[in-house]
């Protein structure tokens, strides 16, 4: 094979697209041509700066962001996303909610109780009402009820952010 | 030569995008960006323009989301966007005509950390030699090194068969070394070697 020939191979080796008797043949050749070796060090060295062509890319995450900005996308997203998560945020806060009664329930009773106390007529009656009501729950036994109660609730309103959310992303 | 992450279909993503999904509209940036890039670069070479042309290319993507029926390859459509883009910019009048031909290569300083500023010198050059490519060979190139992308995938891209696209980077590849000069190049590297 002529150096022409060879020559044609060594940027097909420089890139590793040649077959290993393709290889063999290149590697003899360029033993003790020094031509052929000199271009092969091109080609090497080529494929070196090409690769570092690589390092010029803007990041992707900065072109997404200014596109999105652009159209006017993220803001509209992301308040229907939170939109999505409040049932989640919801059930959340109850379950807070009912950890922190549940262990101030003490303090609790005595709070509804001293606030109903007195109380004889309209709204006063209502307020009364339902701070017995809130005194018997915080009382006792009750609490396992509750628990249950805001248990179920909670899952119930994280089925529904999972369904909102599975809209939303559609 | 590392592939983009084909994790999701391009047919799903396009629906969800489709259907108002930031994300995945996203996704199809950062999973077409290098191609993109690389076909912008290519066309517009080191212009100051390619950033913004690059937001431009993918405004038009969402804005076709609508229209694309999945008749061609979502690569493929994002590479005409791309292209014709790029050469919508060149034909504006204020469209600087050599943006890099004439570049002056800044010489080194003694205080210059020598490897790194060796590097930045060799990839000027480059780039100054790349322009003077034909643009299919430029394109194929970048799309190549920059973008990541086999040669498959840029056959897919261009709507080219493999053997004309490893023959385009084959023929690229000896016209650069053409265009380079076998003198001038290996005095660079030479003196990279000694220093």
């Amino acid at each position: 094979m002529s150096c022409e020939q060879f020559e044609n191979l060594l940027p097909l080796y420089a890139e590793g697209e040649l077959d290993q008797e393709e290889r063999c043949g290149v590697d003899e050749h360029v033993a003790w041509c020094g031509a052929c070796r000199e271009s092969l060090a091109f080609y090497q060295e080529l494929e070196t700066s090409l690769a570092s062509l690589r390092d010029l890319r803007p990041s992707p995450a900065r072109t997404a962001a200014l596109v999105s900005e652009r159209l006017g996308l993220r803001r509209r997203w992301d308040l229907r996303e939170a939109f999505a998560s409040l049932p989640a945020l919801a059930s959340a806060g109850f379950i807070a909610l009912g950890i922190v009664l549940y262990i101030f329930r003490g303090p609790v009773e005595n709070f509804f109780a001293r606030m109903g106390a007195g109380a004889s007529s309209g709204y006063s009656r209502v307020v009364t009402d339902w701070t017995q009501g809130a005194v018997q729950l915080s009382g006792g036994g009750e609490w396992v009820l509750l628990s249950v109660l805001s248990g179920v609730f909670a899952l119930v309103m994280l089925a529904g952010s999972w369904m909102v959310l599975r809209f939303v992303k559609r | 030569m590392e592939a983009p992450d084909r994790g999701e279909s391009d047919a799903r993503l396009v629906q969800e995008a489709r259907a108002g999904s930031e994300k995945a509209f996203r996704r199809i940036v950062e999973r077409y960006h290098g191609m993109a890039y690389a076909v912008v670069r290519g066309v517009l070479r080191d212009s100051s323009d390619v950033e913004d042309v690059m937001q431009e290319v993918f405004i038009k993507v969402y804005g076709g989301l609508g229209g694309f029926r999945g008749e061609a390859k979502l690569s493929s459509w994002i590479y005409q966007i791309a292209r014709n883009e790029a050469l919508n910019r060149t034909r504006k009048p204020n469209f600087p005509e050599a943006p890099i031909d004439d570049a002056v290569i800044e010489t080194p300083e003694e205080s210059r950390p020598d490897a790194q500023f060796g590097r930045k010198i060799e990839r000027e050059y480059l780039e100054r030699c790349l322009g003077e490519l034909d643009e299919d060979f430029r394109v194929v190139l970048e799309l190549r090194y920059m973008g990541e992308m086999s040669y498959a995938e840029i056959g897919e891209t261009m709507g080219l068969p493999i053997g004309t696209v490893k023959t385009y980077i084959h023929r690229a590849k000896i016209e650069l070394k053409r265009v380079m000069g076998r003198r001038e190049f290996a005095d660079s590297y030479k003196q990279r070697d000694r220093s």
